[in-house]
């Protein structure tokens, strides 16, 4: 991946699916731009996503050329990115994933993506995955790891 | 002849019959009174006698009954020997049954225990999870988390950068 064709995220833009629909959206300006041009009428209305995310990375949408480095850009993030999962028992707030995005993208790599869900079953904490690596950090984990059963710790609790 | 017959005449001359009177009273007179000393000296021996056989059958007596009370106190004492042998042989025979079934017990209460422990420990863990699950459900606050979910992938950040790493460039 060549640095130039890096495409720099705002921390709103998570998961590899925004990209995909960001691609889809320009493709589908494209078309109504071709049809609009036809017909010799005005311009198409961008999304505020995607007009954010052509600011950051200083693509004028007007510009066909800027449009379609925009779109390889996105393709090849779609494409190659990494993506990192993280599995929590509710759904964490915005400013949490926000937090976590951003740690990832400073800490790690500023083209990660992640891929949040939902598992009930973990109670608390939360789980990483990375393509090679699970990593634990759920309340079920650490439950099932303590050395001693927690018919131990209520019998000792008792006994005090 | 006239010899015998002057001897019966002077027999008779002599013996008179107030001479034979009283001879025959002195012959009565001496029986009654050897008579009378015969028969003290046969009651004093009778008594003797008495007194002896009482004496012999007191003794005769008292040997028998010492030798049966001897012999009754013996068998009394063979049966309280063998009753309190039989009641040791019952009390030994019930301490061990009765240590033998503590110990039984204690084995089978302390396995069940286990077991039931076992049981506990396996299911506790996830009863435990439900309950939080089911109690804070959406509730989790995973607001609070964010500084412990920082911290906890700051500890972790080499493992996933060289995991990241490896995947942009192979």
């Amino acid at each position: 991946m060549s640095s130039s064709l890096n495409l720099v995220m705002p921390e709103y833009i998570e998961r590899r699916v925004q990209l995909r629909s960001l691609v889809r959206e320009l493709q589908e300006m494209e078309s109504q731009l071709s049809t609009s041009h036809a017909r010799g009428a005005g311009s198409v209305k961008a999304s505020p996503q995607l007009t954010d995310l052509a600011h950051v990375n200083g693509i004028d949408l007007k510009k066909k050329d800027a449009r379609v480095a925009l779109v390889d850009k996105l393709e090849t993030a779609f494409t190659h990115y990494p993506s990192i999962t993280l599995q929590f028992a509710a759904q964490p707030p915005s400013d949490v994933r926000k937090s976590i995005v951003e740690w990832l993208r400073t800490e790690i790599d500023p083209r990660v993506l992640i891929d949040i869900r939902l598992r009930p079953t973990l109670g608390g904490g939360f789980v990483v995955r990375t393509p090679n690596h699970q990593i634990d950090h759920s309340w079920r984990r650490y439950l099932d790891q303590k050395p001693t059963g927690f018919a131990d710790f209520l019998r000792r609790s008792a006994d005090v | 002849m006239n010899k015998r017959q002057n001897l019966e005449e002077e027999i008779e001359r002599i013996f008179t019959d107030e001479f034979r009177e009283e001879l025959r009273n002195r012959g009565r007179l001496s029986f009654d009174k050897v008579l009378k000393e015969n028969a003290l000296f046969l009651q004093q021996d009778l008594r003797l006698t008495t007194t002896k056989l009482n004496e012999d059958i007191q003794e005769t007596l008292k040997r028998v009954l010492k030798e049966e009370f001897a012999q009754y106190s013996q068998s009394i004492d063979d049966a309280r020997s063998l009753a309190i042998q039989s009641i040791e042989k019952t009390q030994t025979a019930m301490e061990q049954q009765r240590l033998q079934l503590t110990s039984e017990l204690k084995e089978y209460v302390d396995k069940e225990r286990q077991v039931i422990v076992a049981r506990m420990d396996e299911h506790l863990t996830e009863t435990i999870h439900s309950y939080i699950v089911e109690v804070l459900g959406d509730e989790v606050d995973l607001a609070a988390q964010s500084s412990y979910i920082l911290r906890r992938l700051e500890e972790d950040k080499e493992t996933i950068r060289e995991d990241i790493v490896n995947v942009i460039q192979p």
